[in-house]
């Protein structure tokens, strides 16, 4: 405290608290002399702030120049360093509170995003064999507002590109700014291209998908489209695994689109390669199924045929072949040649046969006919109503409620056993089998052995079939069903069916993709496929026995795989004529299906021809069995069977042997 | 008025009068640094400062220097990696089963067997027996006394099959095969297409 305010009287003020208002007019009281004099006057009170320019003040009252200048100076000052502090506001707000907004904008303004595609996984067959692999390539762009001398740089790229000068000069003089020049161009090429330094030319990433096999398994692989998705087959199925994710470039340019000159490459996301699919098909049995399948389409003048093979215990599918007739599509002009130089099938778009446009043994449906007769035969063997050697008197044909249902041959009344009804395929023989079942304890197997029902598969386009249900139950179906007719199915579910059997009793669903490969190569198995028991392993030994005699003595003695003991059922079915309720004249599906070893089975398969000539299944089919089965037993080092026929079937014709039409 | 000011009017006069200032004094000098000394401390941090931006700089060069470097190698590896997929692709081309059947059938001239014949299956319990061979004719003595490293040639011709069971019959052949020539039990025959490979 200063002493001269220590010094100063106290000023009495008036206010609140002060003590009542005096009235106006009366005498202010005397304040008490003080008990000491002051012992110096009170010095002057120190002038305020505002006091110190008035007493600078002229005698005259004007103030001094100096006091102004000091003034303008202290205004200046206090602009400035308002000034100062909203610079440095602004400068906070700009680079700490909203720097993000900025930068985006100013991101925005200038990058430009550039898709990078990602690498498509790889489709391998169960041995690590390619049959479908992406290839990374260029793209060649030019953005002909940037080109300056267009013949110049035609007549650098079209020995690169292996294009016309000429075509390219007028391309580079569009004006569109945007010209494709040449696309999935090599690295090789495009290294090339770019140590040219052509102005105005661009390489872009991209990549082709290249099938080494040609069109070897073409409807199950599928295909892909312009865009490099997935659009048929494995390759539409499993698109999302396949496809990978995509990643993104960022390239610095000014808002016009010019390229900022110098400026690197922002990678925004980076790209991830897509998971690669191990299929269960084995590429060489795929091409041995194919090529005689394909034979036989072509000597037995089919419309189209499959052909599938499966592992037994896994429920693996080996191979699975699905070709058209080329000459059929075409009209019959039969001019594609039947085979190639080196003997082989010619199959392809060029060849007599082709691949068939989609997977028709998960797709096509048909009448199965008497291979159908597995489900008759299993029911009453489960249900003890029959036993392999249970007698049957079996006319030739029968008559129920006004329709006549016939044996294929002639024949006169004979006591079969069920055994022999099985192996000779008799139609009239089934129907009295089916009589002791009834409609529901049928309806019940069909369901069981996956009739009517999706596989696990889930491949485009695969159909359920179509099945006859107590609703649309008709009298006559009681002969129609047992022996084929009614139902329709795929031939991979009649397959499942005898697999089925060969399984000793437990049906096994198919896949297709045994595993998944990672980018970096790291293989993940998928899980094993489902089971469940159907039949029980009493009544399989007695079918597997069965369906051994209509190999060893029946309708399918021209499926005799030397050295094997094989089983397995004809069948050849009538077409339904479409919207009626008819068949068509002298159209038949003829197949065969069946497993081996019959002791111990490994493989089954099921071969299903369109149409042929001649038209049963034991005559066309079954020899395309036995040679697939043949190759496919020795490729997998399968032992023989002690006992089995040393010899294949020695020219056997459909004369010489039964035969079978539902 | 104040209690305050009340107390100090009754101060005595003595309390009342100020306490004597010290005297000024002046300080001595070595209180201030040296001229030198402060040169020196300028020096050094200018030297710091200096040696500081400079060593950011060198940071950022080294780093765009590495960025650069990485970029090469990334490109590198993207190349080698194409390549590598252009290999396996062209491996895959080569292995096509149809390329091999043509190789086999044209160049080769093997041939697709009209009818194939299974060996019978023989147990491998029961050991086969070992084939009788003939010894072969006395051979001359040897001009020189080095003795011969070539050991005794023994031809296909003197092995005599003694199991009539485990003799082969090649594919497409009208007869049996070559005489003596032992097949192993469950060999294919024959079928050209039908090679063995390993089990799944």
């Amino acid at each position: 405290m200063s002493p001269a305010r220590t010094l100063t009287p106290p000023v009495r003020t008036r206010g609140v608290g002060s003590g009542p208002p005096r009235p106006r007019g009366s005498r202010r009281p005397l304040a008490p002399p003080p008990a000491h004099p002051p012992r110096r006057p009170p010095s002057r009170p120190r002038p305020s702030a505002s006091d110190r320019g008035r007493t600078r003040r002229s005698a005259g009252g004007r103030p001094s120049d100096r006091t102004v200048l000091g003034r303008r100076i202290r205004f200046i000052r206090l602009v400035l360093v308002t000034l100062f502090l909203v610079l440095t506001a602004r400068l906070v707000d700009v680079q700490v509170l909203r720097s993000g907004q900025y930068r985006t904008a100013s991101a925005d303004e200038l990058t430009q995003p550039v898709t990078i595609p990602a690498l498509r996984g790889g489709l391998f067959d169960r041995n690590g064999q390619v049959l479908a692999l992406s290839v990374p390539t260029k793209t060649v762009l030019a953005d002909d507002f940037q080109v300056q001398h267009p013949v110049s740089e035609a007549l650098a790229l079209a020995p690169m590109l292996g294009r016309s000068p000429t075509r390219l000069a007028a391309e580079l003089q569009q004006h569109s700014g945007y010209v494709p020049l040449a696309a999935n161009v090599s690295l090789a090429q495009a290294s090339r291209i770019a140590a040219a330094n052509l102005q105005g030319i661009n390489l872009i990433d991209s990549s082709v998908r290249k099938v080494p096999n040609g069109n070897l398994a073409g409807p199950i692989i599928g295909m892909v489209n312009g865009a490099g998705s997935g659009a048929a087959g494995l390759e539409y199925q499993h698109n999302a695994l396949l496809a990978g994710r995509a990643g993104s470039d960022a390239l610095l340019e000014s808002p016009t689109g010019v390229p900022l000159p110098g400026t690197p490459v922002q990678k925004l996301s980076t790209s991830r390669p897509g998971t690669g699919l191990e299929l269960t098909l084995d590429e060489p049995l795929q091409y041995e199924t194919e090529q005689a399948l394909g034979a036989q389409i072509v000597s037995s003048h089919a419309v189209s045929g499959m052909a599938v093979v499966m592992d037994v215990k896994t429920g693996d599918i080996l191979s699975m072949a699905n070709l058209v007739d080329n000459n059929a599509r075409a009209g019959g002009s039969g001019a594609a040649a039947a085979t190639r130089a080196d003997g082989t099938v010619n199959i392809g778009p060029g060849g007599p046969v082709n691949e068939a446009p989609s997977n028709l043994a998960v797709s096509q449906l048909y009448e199965p006919g008497s291979v159908f007769k597995l489900v008759t035969f299993s029911a009453a063997l489960q249900d003890g109503t029959i036993s392999p050697n249970s007698t049957f008197t079996v006319p030739d044909q029968i008559r129920l409620d006004g329709s006549t249902f016939h044996d294929a041959e002639p024949h006169p009344t004979e006591q079969l056993s069920a055994t022999q009804i099985l192996a000779q395929s008799s139609n009239i023989g089934t129907s009295e089998i089916a009589q002791g079942l009834g409609e529901a304890r049928l309806l019940q197997q069909v369901h069981n052995l996956g009739i009517g029902q999706l596989t696990s598969l889930g491949f485009p386009g695969e159909s359920p079939g179509l099945l006859v249900g107590p609703p649309q139950w008709e009298p006559t179906d009681l002969v129609s069903l047992p022996i084929g007719q009614v139902d329709a199915v795929n031939a991979l579910q009649v397959l499942d069916m005898y697999n089925t059997v060969a399984n000793g009793g437990v049906f096994i669903e198919p896949r297709l993709v045994r595993a998944s490969v990672s980018p970096s190569g790291a293989v993940t198995a998928a899980a094993p496929s489902a089971t469940h028991r159907v039949i029980s392993p009493a009544t399989d030994a007695a079918l597997t026995g069965m369906l051994e005699q209509v190999v060893a003595t029946g309708t399918g003695t021209s499926a005799v795989v030397p050295g094997y003991t094989v089983a397995g059922k004809t069948g050849t079915a009538q077409i339904p004529t479409v919207g009626k309720d008819s068949y068509v004249t002298g159209a038949y599906m003829a197949s065969f299906v069946g497993f081996a070893p019959a002791v111990n089975p490994t493989l089954a398969a099921i071969v299903v021809l369109d149409r042929p000539t001649p038209i049963f299944g034991g005559t066309v089919a079954a020899p395309v069995f036995a040679k697939i089965m043949s190759y496919a037993l020795h490729r997998y080092d399968i032992p023989t069977t002690p006992g089995a026929p040393t010899q294949g079937p020695g020219g056997a014709t459909g004369a010489s042997q039964a035969q079978d039409i539902t | 008025m104040s209690p305050a000011a009340t107390a100090t009017a009754r101060r005595p006069a003595a309390a009342r009068r100020p306490a004597p200032r010290p005297p000024l004094q002046v300080l001595e000098g070595r209180t201030r640094r040296h001229p030198g000394r402060r040169r020196a401390t300028r020096l050094v941090s200018l030297v710091l400062v200096v040696g500081s931006l400079l060593a950011v700089v060198l940071g950022h060069a080294m780093l765009a220097q590495t960025q650069v470097r990485l970029s090469d190698v990334q490109s590198a590896l993207a190349a080698e990696q194409t390549a590598h997929r252009q290999d396996v692709l062209a491996l895959a081309q080569l292995e096509t089963p149809s390329r091999i059947a043509a190789e086999a059938q044209l160049q080769l001239h093997m041939v697709t067997p009209a009818r194939v014949v299974q060996v019978p299956s023989v147990s491998l319990t029961t050991p086969l027996p070992v084939p009788k061979v003939a010894p072969a004719p006395a051979a001359t003595a040897p001009a020189t006394t080095t003795p011969s490293t070539t050991p005794a040639t023994v031809t296909l011709a003197t092995v005599t099959p003694t199991a009539p069971g485990a003799a082969g019959t090649v594919a497409g052949a009208p007869g049996p095969g070559p005489p003596g020539l032992s097949v192993p039990a469950h060999a294919t025959t024959g079928a050209g297409s039908t090679a063995s490979v390993p089990g799944q």
